[in-house]
């Protein structure tokens, strides 16, 4: 049904001049967060524009976050499938706002459960304050009551890359998955 | 739905409850109806924690809870043999950042309402977990409320994939 309606979507975007704007919100080709390096699980070094050639959604989170960032996960693999055939083209990134509790090794199993093309990014721990402002992006680590744990605020938005690299899309947290999929498919099809 | 219905007579189910316990010995204060105090008119309803993945040291929990009475109450904690602590979070969505806090006062539970934890908002924070949650089994909960109001029941752990079993707002 939401494979359908991209379909339709794509099809009377095709048939009009002026393009229908997008459901997220538009930016003007921003380069936030390029020339970064960051490594993934397997310690392979990436900057997010080396993504190219596919539409890149990439989020901010941490394991230690039982309660939203599953359900992010879950919504970004959703959107995923519903671009269809095309959805090999579409790459979810998770940036680790918390990269000294989340290891290498906890953060792959934790992206890799969702579905096995998720890619998790982990800044060195001394890194993450000037990583996070390439990106624009905030996390700020907040004790517990008691004083014995922490937890991180942090950035909910998705970033949408292009298939050439630059910053497009800011989609809220909340965006229905089949709006944000309608966003996706037509980007790659650019 | 799994609905569970809660002690009517608190204080007859705490006597049963107390026999029971010399019986079985203390491995019954994890039964549905631990019940110790008045916690009449209290109603669970969709208890759940979400399963977690290797390496995962805390958990969620989610549940609805109904005051079925005429008279105020307040949530001020919970705990499980499955972690050290469980913590009462609350989640927001604020100029796009994801914001969670500790809840340490309690959470009212008000007269004939009801307060619902769900993702995204209310939560019970499973911290120090002794072991892996895997979709499928039960942990018991016990609630405490005010007045000395105890509920024990059994949340069913979910798969994490599974977002139909979690209670709306
Ligand atoms: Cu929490």
């Amino acid at each position: 049904m939401i494979r359908l309606l991209v379909l339709i979507f794509t099809a009377l975007l095709g048939a009009c001049s002026a393009p229908a704007p997008f459901n997220a919100s538009e930016v003007p080709k921003l380069d936030y967060g390029h020339g970064v390096e960051l490594r993934d699980t397997e310690g392979k070094v990436h900057r997010i524009e080396e993504f190219r050639g596919r539409v890149t959604l990439l989020f901010f989170g941490f394991t230690r976050c039982p309660d939203v960032c599953p359900t992010m996960l879950l919504r970004l693999k959703k959107v995923r499938d519903a671009v269809g055939p095309l959805a090999s083209n579409v790459q979810v990134v998770l940036l680790s706002v918390d990269p000294e509790r989340d290891t290498p090794d906890i953060l792959r199993a934790y992206v890799k459960h969702f579905d096995p093309s998720f890619i998790a990014l982990r800044p060195e721990p001394e890194r993450l304050e000037q990583t996070l402002k390439a990106f624009r992006a905030i996390a700020i680590r907040v004790p517990t009551a008691d004083g014995s744990d922490y937890t991180v605020d942090h950035s909910a938005t998705i970033f949408v890359y292009d298939r050439t690299g630059a910053l497009r899309l800011i989609a809220q947290p909340q965006l229905e998955i089949d709006k944000l999929a309608a966003d996706v498919a037509r980007l790659v099809r650019e | 739905m799994l609905r569970l219905a809660v002690p009517v007579n608190a204080a007859a189910l705490k006597v049963a409850a107390l026999s029971l316990a010399v019986l079985c010995g203390a491995r019954l204060m994890l039964g549905p109806l631990a019940a110790a105090a008045p916690a009449t008119g209290l109603r669970i309803e969709s208890p759940m924690v979400r399963e977690t993945l290797p390496g995962q040291t805390t958990g969620s929990a989610y549940l609805v809870i109904h005051n079925e009475s005429d008279v105020a109450r307040r949530l001020l904690g919970a705990a499980t043999p499955a972690a050290r602590e469980i913590q009462i979070h609350d989640m927001s969505l604020r100029d796009g950042i994801m914001r969670m806090r500790q809840v340490t006062d309690g959470v009212a539970i008000p007269a004939r309402g009801k307060v619902a934890f769900v993702a995204g908002g209310l939560h019970l924070m499973l911290v120090g977990l002794q072991a892996p949650l895997s979709a499928g089994s039960d942990v018991p909960l016990t609630l405490r409320f005010d007045r000395g109001g105890e509920l024990t029941i059994p949340i069913r752990i979910v798969s994490i994939d599974d977002t139909t079993s979690q209670p709306k707002k």
